[in-house]
């Protein structure tokens, strides 16, 4: 019986382990229970995103349309499941909001899933207890706050925009009206919300429609950046960029920011500045828009730049948007929103609604709020649902102290983290994947989330947990979602239910509010405090709630291509007055506060200007993200949380750090082509092809191959982790990134040239090229890697021997060795995520892209089972199916009337180190000048 | 034994009748067993370096190739710059053994048979490095052409499938070649051997051999045509080794001097170490009269030729980029010169071709210590040259994304010092068990009218 | 050439030894004078002029060599042949016999083939390896090898006649005269 193995291969490792070990291997234990045919089946009321098979059919996935959620924001997805094994995640193709694309933390979550380190067990004062305790205490606390109305009752959450939840905390407000809901989540939108209440009277949401701006100003706004809007304003970005491509409309972005971000990369301008000058920027250039004065004085450079962009907007009514960061000064974003709004923005790119997200009673002082009234003793029970305040809360509120005050603490979580050790009660949280709920897309539509697969361990959700709060145990996470929408949707509720379910999300946006632009804001000038520490998520770790994710861990970050570790950036000025080294420990203290982390010189950034990433320094017992980088909180005030000011030294110790790519600088040329826009309109003159010795290769359709967009790529890295997710790539941690032996298949270049204060950067996607001439071929001597009729590079895992020939004849350097047995020793969990159609790799053997092969197999039954040719985007890389831009076009080339031949024939399509003279299959179009257009 | 006491110190001279005393001498090592402790101190010491050898090879098999420094883009280090030393190294004894006998060279009777032998036991250390550092070794049998299971057989045009043929055969032909040559040898050992079982092992290794004129004859047509065949088989599978670079379309790799530079640069570090070890030898087993100060003379001119001509190779390759003008070639050089490994450049520049030029004087070619040490130095350099050719091609090429460098690790070096225990030990048990030294070529160059030492 | 039978006379044959190359070289021309024909000479090296004065020529080792030789280059040439045939496999666009390629192992092949059929032939048509060998027997017979040189008349010879031959040897004043008997059956 398969779970009887399981359990045995589970406890093997048990020995004399530690505890955390012991509870990791009980965890995998329970994970395999929970995988294997007994429980594993997916919830049978779910149902799924294609008509559901009667029963069914061991080793054919079956696909839902759900959601995942991500700074309270719902990620609409199609959850793949084998066997009611969840192994990926793709964006729903009918949401506006996704396109069937996602960003690198979406595809990431299905790993989260399985994270051996979850926590899978109730716990009183941090000793396992049982449901049954956990819901009597409930009952009789419950009992105690119906004396009195709930007074001292406190609920403490991530941001959320779920109807659920809203309509549970309804209920218990109504029941106990002295019970007060607040809200902690570190990487807030607070600001963008006060900045329209300036601007606008009342906090609103903004949906920016990138796809209708022809000029886009963004001061300090990473619009195309990782966050919960990357995928949408990706997608949208995308749609204005190819029109401009096919010559209809203009495209123009010009960035300020006090730091290189991805939308930085993109900009046509891109001009440094710090993070106080920016809001000076902002009033001068409203000014040059005629609105307002400003009495800034202004480098020549800062002239032309607003100049430039002041025209540029004003060229462009109705099409144009000023975008301010949420990490500005609402004052600030206020000004680029009036702005926007004069440039005739509103209800064109910029469209205003309620907000998406649930406001707590103390709006943005919510947490402060709490913790104050910790301090001061009004607090009985705290309810710290899904979030980690004692992780992190900022250096001027001492939460973690004050929650000593409280009677009772019960904290849900994902992971027995930060907060739990502080809590009495500790009850595991269920993950999205595994449970029914709800929440909203960033436009306000709701999504429908339900399970692919049952709770692997005994786990609940928050509106479950709302329940047991309330003295109200067993609720049914299925039953509290339907009868919110019961309630919502009436007497139709039940088709609706049932249409709207495979559906995955009501499609709803939130409608247009109106509003009226106030007077303009005061813009205070902050007083010069020395360098300007800068906080902001981290790529990988956002705030820390992805820090656990081996997958993320290692994906590369923007620009320093770094793994494994978080770091303090500066400019390369600061770094020479400083004497300081990438690795050199720096100390950035500012006022009373200080933190050391290993310093990185980041090429293009503000001079005055260091930032510092949160996410990193967790204390996770057990967990992957325990103890590694720094904890960048401590520096962090509730009353500035975006920006403090400071000074930075050398610490006199060095850190071992892990990028990637160790060298950046290249001549871009060689690489990344820029043509006149003109080129994407222009078909390429007729190929000369090279004189070869060789016969000539069989055309014989299909003949696969790939086109890469630069012009398009925003290097958001979500390709990266979704072809590690669809090709089972494995993880190999710092010490083989160090030793240059990371393992992904498809990795996103980053180059950059020019003055190290403003240098030409540009991302390039590179998988295997899949030469028609390939050397790697040549060099096997045993056959195990040859060319497919289709055109395919071939690596035959079960052939190789491991000589390396391949790799040191390939040009690309795109093949990757498995130095070690990369896989063997994979928690049960982590084998569970894997894709059964791909060949899990062994020791000492090569392996590389395969353009999915098993797609292009899958895609091929399927067409011969309906005796028909495989039709062009029928088959979608892994890479393809995720790129939020579209960049990526995988078809037959062979055919001239297929997306990427039509890409190909292009004159800015180019192959890179053609005088390798290899034939790649996979070419690039050339990045294209804005300026022409 | 009479004649073995008698066996003068002074070089043997030019004679008809007075053959023995040259027979004894060089009997007398397997048979008498002489210098014991200098045999026992070498033996042991290089018995313990084959220790950390295996040693290294079981962590090594245990764990993975991971255990060693390689990465992408270097995954080809240490290991193949080892095996292309090695190979070279063994070169230098079938040429000296086989060219020179062609050519009449009778100086060589006194150094080819422990030449030939270096040539098997460096061919095995060589052959050991490329199955070491497959990433599954237990599968190199797959190189071989068989009906396999998969029914896919090699790749032929493959430089490693190549690889494979060549380096066996050369192995098979270099056993060949020196187990006949030593053939009447081993009879000779046979028949003066006293105990029983020194008579039963000679007797059988030397095959019944009793020195027949027609055994003679058909004897010395075999050895003359393995002769003949065995120096172009040299020529081949260096350059062939060579082409395990060139032919990949690796810039600072391929290019069309490769072939004779590898096969120039393989002579010359084979004829430092076979000076090496004549120096040696002679004084541990007081061997002086037969490996005479002219054999250390003309050691020393090969070495130098050879330097030279692969010094010429270094020229060339510098030359060809320059001239060229190939942006990625000059890069690659630009990274020889300059780069992170720039060391090992200068350092096969320096420890080639420096000390090299001392040997342009006789005074330094005779002189057993100073050979020794220019002999060691070009070994070096040789290590330093193989080392550059491999890890700076690599460290920096094509996509400057996919760079990185790359350091040995402490279980390459222990593989590394540790074959030199492969070679020396089998060495040592053969300059222990059989005889090191030609006696019946060097008596029949006597019958012929010359001295030990003449050409 | 043909051993002697044990049975015929109960010795192998006269065995006469001298002291240099040359003494036996002259011994063996007078002895082919006199008519023997089952002659052999034994020395420590090689002598050139010793078989001509037999009378006795051979080329099968130069012969096997070639057909060695030839057999390998064509036999190594088709096995690369045969295998990319019987599984075809699109190697980077390389064509799937290409000569050029092929030419290394061909020539490996080759000088395997030749070498090793050259040391087999000549292991072969000198019966070799052997264990024991009557002349063995030969009290000196052991200095063959080192300094001294022989001259044997066999019993099988069709003049050979113990008296005769021994008083033929002695007219070539050799060092000794020796009668190595018959310890075995020959091969």
């Amino acid at each position: 019986m398969r779970t009887r193995a399981e359990f045995e291969t589970a406890f093997e490792a048990l020995g004399d382990a530690a505890r955390r070990d012991v509870l990791k291997v009980m965890g995998a234990a329970l994970a395999m229970s929970g995988l294997s045919a007994c429980e594993g089946e997916p919830d049978p009321r779910a149902i799924p995103y294609v008509t559901a098979p009667e029963n069914l059919i061991p080793g054919k996935p079956r696909f839902y349309a759900t959601a995942v959620t991500f700074g309270g924001y719902a990620q609409p997805v199609i959850g793949t499941t084998y066997d009611g094994r969840p192994t990926k995640l793709e964006g729903l193709p009918n949401h506006p909001m996704s396109g069937g694309t996602t960003d690198a933390f979406t595809q990431g979550q299905v790993l989260d899933l399985y994270d051996p380190a979850r926590s899978q067990t109730v716990r009183r004062d941090g000793r396992p207890a049982s449901w049954a305790l956990f819901e009597a205490a409930m009952v009789d606390n419950a009992r105690r706050l119906d004396a009195r109305q709930g007074e001292g009752l406190r609920l403490l959450t991530g941001a959320t925009s779920s109807p659920t939840f809203a309509r549970e905390l309804k209920a218990l407000t109504d029941r106990w009206p002295m019970a007060r809901w607040h809200v902690f989540e570190p990487v807030h939108e607070d600001g963008a919300l006060e900045a329209t209440r300036i601007a606008f009277g009342r906090p609103l949401s903004m949906r920016l429609q990138l796809d209708k701006a022809e000029a886009v100003v963004c001061l300090d706004a990473d619009l195309l950046g990782p966050g919960p809007h990357q995928t949408a304003r990706g997608q949208a970005w995308a749609k204005a960029r190819l029109a401009f491509q096919q010559g209809s409309g203009r495209s123009h972005l010009l960035v300020i920011e006090p730091a290189p971000t991805q939308t930085g990369v993109m900009a046509q301008d891109r001009l440094a500045a710090g993070h106080a000058r920016i809001g000076q920027l902002t009033q001068a250039l409203a000014a040059a828009c005629g609105l307002g004065h400003a009495t800034v004085a202004l480098s020549p450079r800062e002239t032309d730049w607003i100049g430039k962009a002041a025209a540029l907007l004003q060229a462009a009514p109705g099409k144009a948007l000023v975008v301010a960061g949420p990490q500005q000064p609402p004052e600030v974003q206020a000004l680029a929103l009036q702005l926007s709004a004069r440039l005739g923005a509103i209800g064109q790119t910029l469209i205003l609604t309620e907000p998406v997200l649930l406001q707590p009673p103390d709006g943005p002082t919510s947490f402060a709020a709490l913790t104050r009234d910790l301090l001061a003793g009004k607090v009985d029970t705290l309810a710290i649902f899904g979030c980690n305040p004692v992780y992190g809360c900022p250096a001027d509120l001492a939460f973690a102290p004050a929650l000593a005050k409280a009677r009772t603490v019960v904290h849900a979580g994902l992971h027995l983290d930060e907060t739990a050790a502080f809590a009495q009660w500790h009850a595991p949280l269920s993950h999205a994947l595994e449970s029914w709920g709800d929440a909203r897309a960033v436009d306000g539509r709701p999504s429908l989330i339900q399970p692919l697969v049952r709770p692997l361990y005994d786990t609940r959700t928050i509106p479950v947990l709302l329940e047991a709060l309330q003295g109200r145990p067993g609720a049914a996470d299925r039953d509290l979602v339907m009868q919110t929408w019961r309630l919502a949707w009436g007497d139709g509720f039940d088709d609706r239910w049932k249409t709207t379910l495979p559906k995955g999300f009501v499609d709803e946006p939130l409608p247009a509010a109106d509003a009226q632009a106030g007077a303009l804001p005061a813009i205070a000038v902050p007083p010069d405090g020395g360098l300007e520490i800068l906080f902001r998520p981290d790529a990988s770790a956002w705030d820390g709630a992805f820090a656990n994710n081996a997958w993320l861990q290692e994906l590369p970050k923007p620009f320093s291509t770094l793994t494994w570790d978080n770091v303090v950036e500066i400019s390369p000025a600061l770094a020479k007055e400083k004497g300081v080294q990438n690795g050199d420990v720096v100390r950035v203290t500012s006022g009373q506060r200080a933190i050391e982390g290993p310093a990185w010189i980041m090429a293009g950034q503000d001079r005055g200007t260091v930032v510092v990433r949160l996410g990193y320094g967790r204390r996770l017992p057990g967990g992957l993200a325990d103890q590694i980088g720094y904890d960048a909180y401590p520096l962090r005030l509730s009353s500035s949380p975006w920006r403090v000011t400071g000074d930075l030294a050398r610490a006199g110790k060095r850190h071992k750090l892990a990028p990637v790519q160790p060298v950046t600088e290249a001549e871009l040329a060689d690489f990344v082509r820029t043509a006149p826009a003109d080129q994407a309109r222009t078909v390429k003159r007729a190929k000369t092809v090279s004189p070869s010795f060789y016969p000539d290769k069989p055309q014989a359709p299909p003949q696969w191959g790939m086109s890469i967009d630069l012009d398009l790529c925003i290097g958001c890295n979500a390709c990266v982790i979704a072809c590690q997710a669809e090709n089972n790539v494995p993880s190999v941690g710092k010490g083989q990134v160090l030793q240059g032996r990371h393992m992904h298949w498809l990795r996103v270049d980053q180059y950059r040239e020019g003055p190290d204060e403003a240098p030409d950067m540009a991302f390039q996607p590179t998988p295997c090229m899949h030469c028609e001439e390939a050397p790697c071929e040549l060099g096997c001597p045993v056959n195990a890697t040859s060319h497919s009729a289709e055109g395919l590079n071939q690596q035959v895992y079960n052939r190789c021997i491991g000589t390396r020939t391949c790799s040191s004849y390939c040009p690309y350097k795109v093949r990757r060795f498995n130095w070690f047995d990369y896989t063997g020793k994979d928690s049960p969990q982590v084998q569970a995520v894997r894709n059964p159609d791909v060949t899990v790799r062994s020791r000492g053997v090569m392996e590389k892209c395969s353009y999915c092969l098993q797609r292009i197999n899958e895609a091929r039954i399927k067409a011969e089972l309906e005796g028909r040719p495989i039709r062009d985007g029928e088959i979608k890389t892994a890479c393809q199916q995720a790129c939020p831009t579209q960049a990526i076009v995988f078809g037959d080339v062979s055919h001239p009337d297929t997306a990427v031949s039509r890409r190909k024939i292009q004159a800015r399509d180019y192959v890179t180190l053609e005088e390798a003279d290899t034939r790649p299959r996979t070419s690039y179009l050339a990045r294209l000048k804005s300026e022409g257009a | 034994m009479p004649a073995a006491a008698a066996a003068p110190r002074k070089k043997p001279a030019p004679t008809k009748t007075n053959f023995a005393p040259v027979t004894a001498e060089v009997t007398r090592i397997p048979l008498d067993f002489p210098q014991r402790r200098n045999w026992w101190i070498f033996f042991v010491a290089s018995s313990a370096l084959l220790g950390l050898y295996v040693l290294s090879m079981v962590v090594l098999f245990w764990n993975g190739v991971g255990m060693w420094g390689v990465n992408i883009p270097v995954n080809w280090a240490m290991a193949i710059a080892m095996y292309i030393w090695w190979l070279g190294i063994g070169h230098a004894g079938t040429l000296i053994s086989a060219l020179l006998l062609l050519l009449g060279q009778h100086w060589r009777n006194s150094l080819n048979r422990f030449a030939e032998a270096m040539t098997l036991f460096a061919v095995v250390c060589a052959g050991m490095y490329p199955i070491l550092h497959l990433g599954r070794p237990e599968r190199v049998f797959w190189m071989a052409p068989y009906p396999s299971t998969l029914g896919v057989w090699p790749q032929f045009r493959s430089p490693l499938a190549w690889d494979f043929f060549a380096v066996a055969t050369y192995l098979i032909v270099s056993v060949l070649f020196w187990y006949i040559g030593a053939i009447p040898d081993f009879a000779a050992t046979r028949d003066r051997s006293r105990t029983r079982p020194a008579q039963l092992f000679y007797g059988l290794i030397s095959l019944g051999w009793r020195g027949a004129s027609r055994h003679w004859l058909r004897w010395r047509q075999a050895y003359r045509l393995s002769a003949a065949i065995a120096v172009p088989l040299v020529v081949s599978v260096h350059s062939e080794i060579s082409l395990l670079l060139a032919a990949g379309p690796v810039p600072g790799w391929n290019s069309t001097v490769f072939p004779p530079y590898f096969v120039f640069g393989a002579a010359f570090s084979g004829f430092a170490v076979v000076a090496m070890i004549a120096t040696v030898l002679r004084r541990a087993f007081a061997l002086e009269n037969l490996v005479t100060p002219r054999h250390l003379d003309l050691l020393g001119q090969l070495t130098l030729l050879t330097g030279m001509l692969t010094a010429y190779g270094y020229f060339a390759e510098v030359f060809s980029a320059l001239y060229g003008n190939d942006k990625a070639d000059l890069l690659v050089l630009h990274d020889r010169l300059w780069g992170t490994y720039a060391w090992s450049y200068w350092g096969a520049w320096f420890f080639n071709f420096a000390p090299l030029q001392l040997l342009w004087i006789k005074r330094f070619r005779i002189n057993p210590v100073w050979l020794f040490l220019i002999s060691l130095s070009a070994a070096t350099g040789m290590w330093m040259e193989r080392f550059m050719l491999l890890v700076t091609t690599l460290y920096r090429t094509g996509l400057v994304s996919s760079f990185h460098s790359y350091t040995p690790s402490v279980w390459e070096w222990t593989q590394y010092i540790g074959s030199i225990g492969l070679f020396m030990t089998p060495f040592l048990l053969f300059v222990r068990f059989l005889p090191m030294i030609s006696a019946f070529e060097i008596n029949e160059a006597r019958d012929e009218g010359k001295t030990v030492d003449e050409a | 050439m043909r051993e002697p039978k044990p049975t015929a006379h109960g010795v192998y044959g006269l065995l006469a030894e001298f002291s240099t190359a040359e003494a036996l070289v002259e011994a063996a021309r007078k002895a082919k004078a006199a008519g023997y024909q089952s002659i052999e000479g034994f020395s420590p090296f090689p002598i050139d002029d010793l078989p001509k004065a037999l009378g006795f020529t051979t080329n099968t080792v130069p012969l096997t060599c070639l057909i060695g030789g030839l057999v390998g280059c064509v036999g190594g040439f088709l096995m690369q042949v045969y295998c990319s045939l019987d599984f075809p496999l699109n190697i980077g666009g390389r064509p799937l016999i290409p000569p050029e390629a092929f030419a290394l192992i061909t020539f490996e092949m080759t000088v395997l083939g030749a070498v090793g059929a050259a040391v087999l032939a000549m292991l072969i048509a000198n019966r070799l390896p052997r264990l024991n060998h009557p002349l063995f027997e030969a009290p000196s017979f052991h200095l063959a090898s080192v300094d001294k040189f022989f001259l044997l008349i066999q019993s099988n010879d069709p003049k050979f006649d113990e008296g005769a031959v021994r008083g033929f040897l002695q007219g070539l004043s050799p060092v000794s005269i020796e009668v190595p008997p018959f310890t075995e059956e020959p091969e």
